[in-house]
């Protein structure tokens, strides 16, 4: 049989390995297959069927993942029936998955804020985090913190158990504690060299100034009236929304460079069309809706009518209003209300006619209280039918007719209808029309380029990419969708901005969302399914100071005081994380967002399972299991264990621990490499609340809980550890670590960190006491590592110790390997060192002994201490700590030992070994590596080739290496052990062979 | 006493499970103790199991009568005539020198399969003998046939895999003796799975000594030396029959070491299933010996080359095994003469339905489904036309009347969409809903899935919704075309047979009888008057007798009226529950379903 075959891999003749399958010759090719239950550590399984492609002359479709290549193969992976058959797996596969890919809150806010990843944050005392994280999405997190309508607090699942939480008051309380403490600068991209206008200072036009600047572009922002703000100045009374800060928000958003030009009007100072020419790539129109909507009632032009935006926008202007005594305020929305609230603050007696009753109103019942409490007077079912003036033409009354209820109109809400002959006459000097806003579109009338408009008065446009009919022009906020909240023209500027970044990219602009699937909203939930989880809490909100104090003084100071941090925290805590642990690296949600799979083409069951937290560590979620197999198969084929099995047949099989017990009952040894293999979050770390999910940054490292040097991939967020997996092809271990390794960074958290300089000192003070000492190298150390540490000894007298390693017994199944001191150049180095060989468990006698890169069974009362830095890639370096406090990196202040290290150091924080151990011995000399290294070839002969600048760090090329070899096990196992039996996990079974 | 004593009767009585159920063992207890005189005996099921309880009388004077439904009031009868005292019972007689009903189905059948059963004493190895039971592997050894002779025989027979798929017996033994490796295994795969097929569960429980023989001849072929036998839990009669064959065989020394004083070392365990139907499929079945949950692995390789516990492994159904001592006795050119060019032999079918002559029938390959429903089984039972038969189970397919001329052949049946399968006949008349159909076998499908591929475990169960959408009269046209996508889909996207075969009830159904899916969704009528959401039930008053039968049975108490004055009968439409109940009891056939 000959080596290779020739293959077709889509109409490409491939040389291929013979016995290959087409997974690898399509990945040798560069040709990517999905699957969900391949893994490289397990035998080809075939049951996802995602990778399926079509051969010329087979039945049907064959799985990639299993079938072998043969001589003239023809393949196709990207056929019509191929792709519509991963479709449609994908699609079954989602028909019987339950969850929430972003959780409801999330999904319902127009701008898409991160809320469950933010709060998380505050949960943690991280409100720096958290508002980074809300200005992915909003740049304006005060100004809506203050007066967001906040729908998401209507779809938070928390309401099903007792009450929302207060996520406005939260991001409120994050935005304001940031800028307090100096705002966050997000990095800009190098300049593009491409401009764009932004037509509209409001929060659409700031909000996409405040992405594309990020994205590089160069943005001057065009602003009709005096100061930037639109609607959130002018339309907003400073009593709800402070101007300073506001100033100051809008301020951060500037200082990424946004050139402003104030008190210029589109359609006066310029044009689209000259703007163009001016040589702007791209425009947005952002102009907002400041018209009043009229009444429609005769003689409303009279003297003594105002529209509510313009007395409110005349207020902030400082312009003179001519405030009767008696003011009508017609209307039933948040501006209606600000209208009557302003004229209270002005000295009128207000009335608010509204012509539905006080249910429909539109405004926030927390406003509507407000208002009330401040003496306006409301009339419900009342609509105004005549203006009435007096012989000056000054308005004198206002006829007005009674109302009621009749069936219900397209919004849902009883259409009013007049009552006949109810008519009556009341006495206003003044009437504020707050009953809507329009976009003034005489700004682009005779522009042109003008944009097309709707029936509306708006410009059309794209809902998905804010392109309108003209080329290069995009439009967002209320000029483009109609009036709405600022959350949604804050969502609209920032989807602009990635439209306008793809069109000046020339690339097509088309925004593709990411699939997400849902659980359902609040009102189609039960409450049972989610009330016994939690203990009933009361909410924490915003305060309002009570109506006489806001009217104090003019009544222009704030009215509501925020949350404090330790509120703050305790309320963020009241989040029941809802969204899905794996968001940011789901397979399924990638590929169905890939395929464009839609979860609603098959109905029908699906299966309905409580989560299993029974396992400390564990969680396992079943509604999302899309019963690939994998977990069961690394547990049984690759750990030998078989904690998980199937559970029934047919459409009900699924997955669970043996005999349904509790994952601690089976053989499970917690290793968690079933969380691995998941590639839904059907199987998470069960970390408990406050854990994001956040999108991380993963970092290689190398385990230190032993000395056999796993390596681990750590995903770090903000600061935080929050999630070790594996890494592929680890030659160590292959790809396999152990529960210590992949739980413990757990225990590490909020154990008291030290920075790295004060660290040093304690040991070294403690050193300077050390009395007999011993260092006990770990045999996995490099030769310069040693020598190091050989010098510490010598600098305290001390005795240089090494554990040769030694075989165990038997080499059961499940021992793990370690690293045993072997290679010439180790043997001559420690032998030139009159270093001496202990064995494992062996009694020390020294007063104090320091470990470096390795641990020890017994103390016996001596002073420990224990280095043991792993070094990982470049971007990161992890500590790791023992759970039970038995050794670490350095000493508490108090005596007791502590190698906590919650947050990873940045590189330049934790020098190479070698270096800390010179620095320990005082010999700041050494630090070098290269004077390190002619130190050591000056005192032994043998080992002068190190000289070499060529030669490898760690001399591993040149058979030096240490060798893997089953040895005993020693007790930081068995203190994992314990300690796993202390939070609750009944009598693990030890990966070793300790026999616990 | 001057008188010479005439010999004693000699009464066989249908001892299967048929026959059990039927009553058999009472009437044994009546023949001993009404006909003490007699040498009373049991057999196996002889196939007619609509006929059950079957006995045989066989007296000097009168030869061997075969009867059909015998109970305890007939029994007096029946002796007397053959005491000479009275006249035969024509009506229950099937078959003896003199004229019978039901003859035809015997006569028209051609047994080598079941040659024995009904006639041997399954728990006698001399009455298997006595039949020329063992003499096919004594000849082997004895003659010194070489295994790669007993493989020719069989090429030459041209046998082929009676599990349903059809592959040559002799090519895959071929790949199994050429594997290398010492140790070899045979299976018998006796997981008969398929709702309506017996005939393995009949030749285990009626003929055991005839598939152990079977066994002996494949495993000497292959060279195995372990063997197990792999019968469903729910057959306990065939385990303990096979069991006893098993241990009489091994003291008989036909299994163990230095079988018939060869070198030839051969015995055979019982692996009883629990019952999955996915145990059937090799890979499954595989799993399911070695302890695993019994899923279905990836194949190649294929379990002649890797199988049970990862050597080279045959597995042979039953009813294959059960053929292969016949094959070795008469040669297997005999076996070649009968059947059609590329299907040999004779094949098994549990013919059942709305059938008067239901049970076990062996016909020679080429026998066209009519000849089997019409001249076999008689035709309908109920007097309405057959419009479909179902072959294969929830694997197969229906086929039409008017494809009722097909040859019963391997390539003729899958031509039709439908498959030979393991051999389940299954008659549907105008009383059947050929929509109903497709989703029983898509419900009983989507249970057995073992639930490892996507498309068998969610894509089964999505069709099977579709299929209740369209049954309760809620469904629209583009859910039918959704059906067909998915079933496409199911088929060419799933591991093993029960996953690529599941769709096939559908697809045929969908492509005979698509009328019938059309009147659910267009018309929301159900045509056969099955589906509960679309039909009412409607008593006819001119025909109704006022008898009030319908009234007592009706479980919901739709049904009111005064005795004896039809006029007065009606159903309540807001109670009825379309359960049928009224239609089953009435005696005048005055109720409408529409």
């Amino acid at each position: 049989m000959s080596d290779t075959v020739t293959v077709f891999l889509n109409n490409v003749s491939v040389q291929a390995p013979a016995g290959a399958t087409i997974r690898e010759v399509a990945a040798a090719n560069g040709v990517h297959i999905p699957t969900f239950c391949y893994d490289d550590r397990l035998q080809p399984y075939a049951s996802c069927f995602l990778c399926v492609v079509e051969v010329e002359k087979a039945r049907g479709l064959l799985p990639a993942c299993s079938t072998v290549v043969a001589e003239g193969m023809v393949i196709h992976t990207d056929s019509e029936k191929v792709i519509t058959a991963r479709k449609t797996a994908l699609e079954l596969l989602l028909s019987d998955h339950a969850g929430d890919c972003v959780a409801p809150c999330e999904a319902t806010c127009p701008a898409h804020i991160d809320i469950q990843g933010y709060i998380a944050h505050i949960a943690n005392g991280n409100p720096e985090a958290a508002v980074r994280l809300i200005k992915k999405s909003n740049p304006l997190p005060v100004v809506c913190g203050r007066i967001c309508p906040h729908p998401c607090e209507l779809q938070c699942r928390r309401g099903l158990v007792d009450e929302p939480v207060s996520i406005n008051p939260l991001k409120r309380f994050a935005a304001e504690y940031e800028l307090e403490h100096g705002a966050y600068l997000p990095e800009t991209a190098p300049d593009t060299g491409k401009r764009v206008a932004v037509v509209g200072g409001g929060p659409a036009g700031l909000s996409a100034a405040y992405y594309l600047r990020q994205m590089g572009h160069a943005v001057v922002i065009f602003e009709a009236l005096p100061e930037l703000g639109g609607m959130v100045r002018y339309g907003i009374p400073r009593f709800r929304l402070p101007w300073e800060l506001l100033d100051n928000e809008i301020q951060s958003i500037l200082d990424l460079g946004v050139e402003v030009r104030t008190g210029k009007k589109l359609g006066e100072d310029f044009t689209i069309a000259s703007l163009k020419k001016e040589g702007f790539d791209a425009v947005l129109l952002a102009v907002g809706a400041h018209r009043a909507k009229p009444m429609g009632v005769s003689r409303e032009e009279a003297p003594g009518v105002i529209g509510g935006i313009d007395f409110l926008r005349k207020v902030v202007l400082g312009e003179e209003v001519a405030l009767g005594n008696q003011v009508a305020v017609i209307g039933g929305g948040d501006t209606a209300m600000d209208c009557a609230r302003v004229a209270r603050r002005k000295g009128a007696e207000v009335t608010l006619l509204y012509r539905r009753t006080q249910a429909e109103m539109p405004a926030l019942p927390m406003e509507q209280d407000e208002t009330m409490e401040e003496g306006v007077e409301f009339m419900f079912l009342t609509a105004p039918t005549e203006v009435l003036v007096d012989e000056n033409g000054q308005v004198s009354h206002l006829r007005v007719i009674s109302m009621k209820l009749g069936d219900p109109d397209e919004s849902g809400r009883r259409r009013p209808v007049p009552v006949e002959g109810s008519e009556e006459d009341l006495q206003f000097d003044m009437v504020i029309s707050a009953i809507g806003q329009d976009p003034d579109m005489s700004c682009v009338e005779d522009d042109p380029e003008k944009p097309e408009l709707t029936r509306w008065n708006t410009f059309v446009y794209d809902e998905k990419t804010n392109v309108t009919s003209q080329k290069g022009v995009f439009a967002a906020g209320d000029c483009a969708f109609g009036p709405d909240t600022v959350i949604r023209a804050v969502g609209e500027g920032q989807r602009s901005a990635k439209a306008i970044d793809l069109y000046l990219s020339g690339a097509d602009v088309h925004l593709q969302n990411e699939y997400a699937i849902t659980r359902g909203r609040v009102q189609d939930l039960k409450m049972q399914d989610f009330a016994s989880r939690y203990t009933h809490e009361k909410r924490v909100q915003d305060s309002v100071l009570p109506a006489e104090e806001r009217l104090k003084d003019g009544g222009w100071a704030p009215i509501n005081i925020g949350l404090e941090k330790i509120q703050a925290m305790a309320e963020a805590s009241r989040c029941i994380e809802c969204g899905c642990n794996a968001r940011f690296d789901c397979d399924l949600r990638t590929y169905a967002t890939e395929y464009g799979a839609d979860d609603a083409r098959f109905r029908g069951d699906k299966r309905k399972y409580d989560n299993d937290e029974r396992h400390p560590l564990i969680r396992i979620e079943g509604d999302k299991c899309i019963t690939c197999g994998s977990c069961v198969r690394i547990c049984t084929e690759v750990r030998g264990i078989g904690a998980l099995c199937f559970i029934n047949r047919g459409f009900s099989t699924r997955i669970g621990p043996n005999f349904d017990d509790p994952l601690q009952l089976t053989g499970c040894d917690a290793c968690g490499m079933c969380i691995d293999v998941c590639p839904t979050g059907a199987l998470a770390p069960n970390t408990g609340k406050e854990a994001g999910p956040w999108e991380a940054v993963d970092a290689m490292t190398s385990c230190s809980s032993c000395s056999r040097g796993c390596g681990l991939m750590v995903a770090t967020a903000e600061g935080r550890v929050v999630r070790v997996q594996s890494i592929d092809g680890d030659p160590v271990n292959n790809a396999v670590i152990c529960a210590e390794g992949r739980f413990g960074y757990q225990l590490l958290d909020d154990r008291g960190s030290h920075d790295y300089q004060s660290s040093v000192e304690d040991v070294k003070a403690m050193l300077a006491s050390a009395g007999e000492l011993a260092v006990v190298v770990s045999p996995r150390l490099t030769i310069e590592q040693t020598y190091a540490a050989a010098r510490l000894a010598r600098r305290y007298n001390g005795r240089l110790l090494y554990i040769p390693g030694e075989e165990s017994a038997s080499e059961k199944p499940d021992s793990v390997r370690y690293a045993k001191i072997s290679g010439e150049a180790n043997t001559a180095l420690l032998d030139r060192l009159h270093a001496g060989g202990i064995s494992i468990g062996e009694e020390l006698k020294a007063d104090t002994v320091v470990f470096v890169g390795t641990q020890m069974p017994s103390c016996n009362g001596q002073k420990i201490i224990a280095i043991n830095p792993a070094k990982g890639n470049e971007e990161c370096y992890f500590v790791m700590a023992d759970p039970l406090q038995t050794e670490g990196m350095t000493l508490n202040r108090d005596g007791n030992l502590c190698m906590v290290h919650a947050v990873v150091p940045k590189p330049e924080e934790v020098p190479d070994c070698h270096a800390l151990l010179a620095e320990l011995a005082g010999e700041d000399s050494l630090k070098e590596l290269e004077s390190l290294r002619n130190a050591l070839a000056d005192e032994i002969e043998e080992l002068s080739v190190i000289r070499n600048p060529d030669s490898d760090k760690r001399l591993f090329h040149s058979g030096l290496e240490p060798v893997l070899t089953a040895v005993s096990p020693d007790t930081r196992e068995r203190a994992f052990a314990a300690h796993l039996k202390a939070i609750g996990m009944y009598e693990p079974r030890c990966a070793c062979a300790c026999g616990d | 006493m001057n008188q010479k004593p005439s010999k004693p009767l000699e009464i066989i009585v249908g001892e299967g499970t048929c026959g059990i159920a039927a009553g058999s063992k009472d009437v044994i207890d009546i023949f001993t103790e009404l006909a003490p005189e007699a040498a009373i005996k049991s057999v196996g099921c002889a196939g007619m199991c609509h006929d059950e309880v079957m006995v045989e009388i066989i007296d000097e004077k009168r030869g061997a009568c075969l009867y059909r439904k015998v109970d305890k009031k007939n029994i007096p009868d029946l002796l007397s005539f053959h005491r000479g005292e009275g006249k035969v019972r024509q009506d229950l007689l099937i078959r003896s020198s003199m004229p019978s009903v039901g003859a035809d189905y015997l006569d028209r059948q051609t047994r080598i399969a079941l040659r024995n059963i009904g006639q041997v004493d399954p728990q006698s190895l001399d009455a298997y003998r006595e039949r020329g039971g063992y003499r096919s592997i004594e000849k082997i050894i004895t003659e010194g046939i070489k295994p790669e002779q007993v493989i020719e025989e069989v090429r030459v027979s041209g046998l082929r895999g009676r599990g349903g798929a059809g592959f040559p017996t002799a090519v895959k033994w071929g790949f199994a003796r050429s594997a290398k490796g010492e140790k070899k295994y045979l299976i018998c795969n006796g997981d008969e799975g398929d709702p309506g097929a017996f005939m393995d569960r009949s030749l285990l429980e009626g003929d055991p000594h005839n598939a152990l023989e079977g066994m002996l001849i494949a495993a000497y072929a292959i060279g195995a030396s372990s063997g197990y036998a792999y019968i469903r839990a729910e057959y306990p009669l065939a385990v303990e029959h096979f069991r006893k064959a098993i241990d009489d065989a091994r003291k008989a020394g036909l299994l163990g070491n230095n079988i018939l004083g060869s070198s030839f070392d051969f015995d055979v365990t019982i692996k009883q299933g629990a019952g999955a139907f996915v145990c059937g499929e090799e890979t499954a079945l595989i799993a399911s010996i070695e302890g695993e949950r019994g899923m279905p692995r990836i194949r190649p390789p294929f379990p002649a080359v890797k199988g049970l516990f990862g050597k080279p492994t045959i597995i042979n159904n039953v009813e294959s095994l059960a053929n292969l001592p016949w094959i070795i006795e008469h040669g297997g050119a005999a076996y070649a003469e009968i059947g059609t060019e590329k299907s040999k032999g004779t094949k098994v079918f549990a013919l059942a339905g709305p059938i008067k002559r239901g049970g076990l029938v062996e016909v020679p390959m080429g026998t066209t489904v009519r000849e089997v429903l019409y001249d076999i089984g008689g035709g309908s039972s109920a007097g309405r036309p057959i419009k479909a038969v179902q072959l294969g189970g929830p694997s197969g397919g229906c086929i039409p009347e008017s494809l009722f001329d097909t040859p019963i052949e391997y390539e003729a049946l899958n031509a039709t969409g439908a498959i030979m399968g393991s051999g389940g006949m299954v008659v549907m008349d105008t009383k059947s809903c050929m929509v109903d159909i497709a989703r029983y076998f898509l419900e009983f499908t989507q249970i057995e899935s073992c639930g490892k591929c996507t498309f068998c475990r969610i894509g089964t169960l999505r069709m099977k919704e579709l299929l209740t959408r369209i049954c309760d009269g809620q469904g629209t046209m583009d859910d039918i075309d959704t059906l067909e996508d998915i079933a496409h889909q199911v088929r060419s996207s799933s591991l093993c047979g029960l996953g690529q075969t599941a769709p096939n009830p559908v697809l045929t159904t969908l492509k005979y009888f698509r009328d019938e899916y059309v009147a659910h969704v267009e018309e929301k009528r159900c045509p056969a008057g099955v589906c509960k959401g679309l039909i009412t039930h409607t008593i006819m008053q001119d025909t109704c007798t006022g008898c009030s039968i319908c009234e007592r049975y009706c479980p919901v108490d739709a049904i009111t009226g005064v005795i004896k004055k039809p006029e007065s009968w009606v159903i309540d439409h807001d109670l009825c529950v379309n359960c049928g109940m009224c239609v089953e009891v009435c005696n005048s056939d005055a109720i409408s379903v529409a």
